[in-house]
């Protein structure tokens, strides 16, 4: 009987080599970055745009640059669905279109106005994209910022993504990545915050040898796109977005500039680090309102002129102006999302509800549309600064002082 | 039943996980925040502390009857009849259960990585290895427990590790929010994988070669499986959130299409299914032999076990395939009538059998434990 089973198993072998899903790499088109647009002939049809890696662009750096192919294939498709659109890039793609290391997916604003549910649900979909691809609204049309120059990388779509891998710096970003996205889009509260993305001019210069000058654009973060549910409603400027990046940002590295205590003309540059949030909420009546204490540690980066404080006095009236520096930026943040958009891109609903569970859900859920732009916030921070980055004292100008303290 | 076949108390220690694992960690979990959301993991703890105290109850009537199976016990304590239909309706259970643990695996190929193969050839290449494992033995399929275990301790290692950054507690906050009632009645859901456990253990125990410290044995094997178990929806629920729990089928596996390692390592998730390969057979082969025993022992057809093997195969195979050609309706399937079944089943039995065995006095003399 051993023998027959080992019959089975063995003529069952040729059923497991997993045929029907067999891919070949050298057939596969490997999707770099997609943009979604709105078509422009037809407004119920989208738009979808591809950046294809090429490998034949990867050969030796010998090869003369002129005979070497491009490094990425960009080509567009419409569908009334995107995953007809996607189909539809079949008729003009030598290759099968393959999603597994997709990097960003880019969308226009034009749709991020109209509903942004189609482009959820068909990448939350897709089984071969990572959950970790970023997401971005273009200002402008997807399809512009798919065939723009994008950081240093020979293949933009890679290059966008490790910009926005690196916004903890600029706090223009808050890792809005598709399960981020999605996480939200499916919370019962807490409303989409985007990345949103700009073109601008830039000189570029092929190589030292080369003096010919090109004006290209490119791509650069700006900012945050807000939504209501399903719709954009508007942008958050770079500011508005740093201001709100100090709590909901995880472990954001900011650096702020605030007057000098000697010369208010001038500036001193502050690394802001190992940043913690704690937001609190309190009801009264029904009526929540919510504290925001900032804590973290900053190290004297940069001074533009120089002083005569002790190091001690220096860095007790940096901490101040720091602290008065982050309430003012996460103050100019809450404003715009309070004040003009109204949407609980914050996440502070669902703070009351883990906070105070029993009046949530006694009807403060179902209100909590109408009450959110009305809440009090107050807003604190404690900023430690340990160090002024290897100097031992304020940048001293010997010949004008010689008082040196400890 | 005598049988020559025993294993050791440490492969019983192991099985007990692996009997556990595969199906609660990703599809149970998902079908439990259907129904209370923030509220699974709370709910799948009050679920595993009652399977606990009746895993317990199952090895304590098992000490008072060490050589029989459960099927065994019920022919002695509640008469013949009552005992093979038992017998019978333990058979239809673990098949039903072989394809509720086999379409772990079929559902996780087919949605993720054999998305073209049809679906049939999946079940039927799955039967055929959980049949070849009945074949060579029980002994061999409890062997594979440890790599199972191992199996298990690294996709949890390697799950963690790659979610941590995302994850947010306040997902999972506040605790209890649908209420304690509302958290104990959906705790049926996880007894779809307890029932597993409990009853597979009914037919287990005799072939145990030494008998002591079974119930801390059992105890701390479910103290483990707990640990092992439970942080899924823990983590399941802080990375991705109870909505988006709701929305998937496997949500242990879009769990796992959220880990990273580094920017080096930015996916992994084939790598962690085949950590998981393991203890899903175990399970599911398991529930296969169990299924054979009990068909053999209530049916008295004692000789002929390749063919019933081999008849059973069919039955694993329709059972797998029929229940999750629409994977919704496998879903639906497990949410109810199975959950509501296993528990009948899981809760029901032992207590049944220990209160009939109380009244007929027949849990009066303990016997002593036969060493092998």
């Amino acid at each position: 009987m051993k023998t027959i089973a080992l019959y089975v198993l063995l003529i069952s072998l040729p059923l497991l080599s997993g045929c029907w899903d067999m891919r070949e790499i050298n057939e596969l088109g490997l999707v770099m970055a997609v943009g979604i647009d709105k078509s422009s002939n037809n407004p119920d049809h989208y738009l979808v745009t591809v950046q294809v890696a090429n490998p034949q662009a990867g050969g030796s750096s010998a090869d003369s640059s002129i005979n070497r192919p491009e490094t990425i294939w960009i080509s567009s498709a419409e569908g009334k669905t995107i995953f007809e659109a996607i189909r539809e890039l079949a008729r003009i793609s030598s290759q099968r279109i393959m999603w597994a290391h997709n990097n960003v997916i880019v969308i226009g604003e034009s749709l991020a106005r109209d509903d942004i549910t189609p482009v959820i649900d068909f990448f939350s979909h897709n089984h071969e994209l990572r959950m970790k691809t970023w997401m971005a609204v273009a200002k402008g049309s997807a399809t512009d910022f798919l065939k723009a120059k994008a950081g240093m990388g020979s293949i933009p779509g890679q290059s966008l993504a490790d910009m926005f891998r690196y916004q903890q710096f600029t706090g223009l970003d808050f890792h809005s990545n598709l399960l981020k996205v999605y996480g939200d889009f499916t919370s019962d509260t807490t409303n989409l915050l985007i990345g949103s993305l700009s073109l601008e001019q830039a000189t570029t210069q092929a190589g030292l040898s080369k003096v010919q000058e090109n004006t290209v654009e490119q791509i650069q973060m700006d900012g945050m796109a807000v939504f209501d549910q399903r719709r954009m409603l508007g942008y958050l400027s770079e500011d508005e977005t740093r201001g709100l990046a100090w709590f909901l940002s995880e472990n954001p590295n900011m650096v702020i500039s605030v007057p000098h205590p000697s010369d208010s003309s001038e500036s001193v540059a502050v690394e802001i680090v190992a940043v913690k949030a704690k937001i609190d909420s309190q009801l009264d009546q029904q009526t929540p309102s919510f504290s925001i204490q900032i804590t973290g540690t900053g190290h004297i980066a940069e001074e533009d002129t120089t002083s005569d404080l002790s190091i001690n006095d220096f860095k007790h009236q940096m901490e101040f102006l720091a602290e008065q520096q982050i309430i003012e930026e996460i103050e100019l943040g809450l404003d715009k999302v309070l004040n003009v958009y109204k949407s609980d891109v914050l996440g502070f609903g669902k703070v009351v509800h883990s906070q105070h569970k029993k009046e949530w859900n006694q009807g403060l859920k179902d209100r909590w549309v109408q009450i959110f732009p009305d809440v009090e916030i107050s807003v604190a921070a404690d900023i430690e600064i340990k160090s002024s980055t290897l100097n031992q004292i304020p940048l001293r100008n010997y010949r004008r002082s010689s008082v040196i303290d400890d | 039943m005598m049988t020559k076949v025993k294993i050791s108390r440490f492969q019983y220690f192991l099985l007990i996980p692996n009997l556990l694992f595969a199906k609660a960690i990703g599809i149970t979990a998902g079908v439990t925040a259907r129904s209370v959301g923030s509220d699974a993991w709370t709910s799948m703890s009050i679920g595993f502390l009652l399977g606990t105290a009746i895993i317990l109850a199952m090895v304590y009537l098992h000490s008072r009857f060490p050589e029989k199976t459960i099927v065994q016990i019920s022919e002695e304590v509640v008469g013949k009849w009552l005992g093979k239909l038992t017998g019978i309706v333990l058979a239809l259970f673990f098949i039903l259960a072989f394809g509720a643990s086999a379409n772990v695996m079929t559902m996780h190929l087919k949605e993720y990585f054999l998305v073209e193969t049809p679906f049939w050839l999946i079940c039927f290449v799955y039967t055929l290895l959980c049949m070849y494992g009945v074949f060579v033995g029980i002994e061999n399929i409890v062997r594979f427990s440890l790599f199972g275990l191992l199996g298990c301790l690294l996709i949890n290692i390697t799950m963690i590790f790659g979610t941590w950054g995302d994850f947010d507690l306040i997902n999972l906050l506040p605790v209890l929010d649908r209420g304690l009632s509302a958290n104990i009645a959906n705790s049926i859901y996880i007894f779809g994988d307890l029932a597993m456990a409990i009853l597979g253990i009914g037919m287990i125990y005799p072939l145990l070669n030494n008998k002591d410290k079974t119930f801390v044995i059992s105890f701390w094997a479910m103290v483990l499986s707990g640990i092992l178990i439970l942080i899924w929806p823990i983590m399941e629920l802080g990375v991705i959130g109870s909505g988006a729990m709701q929305q998937y089928v496997v949500v242990c596996m879009q769990q796992v299409r959220c880990a990273q390692l580094t920017g080096y390592l930015p996916r992994y998730e084939l790598i962690m299914v085949s950590f998981f390969t393991f203890t899903t057979f175990v399970q599911s082969a398991t529930m296969y032999y169990c299924s054979v025993q009990s068909f053999q022992q209530s049916s008295g057809m004692l000789k002929n076990r390749q063919i019933i093997i081999l008849l059973l195969a069919i039955a694993m195979f329709l059972a797998t395939f029929l229940m999750a050609n629409d994977h919704n309706n496998y879903i639906h399937f497990l949410a109810y009538p199975w959950a509501q079944i296993c528990t009948i089943l899981s809760l029901g039995l032992p207590v049944v059998l220990i209160m009939t065995a109380l009244i007929r006095g027949k849990l009066k003399n303990k016997p002593t434990p036969a060493k092998t």
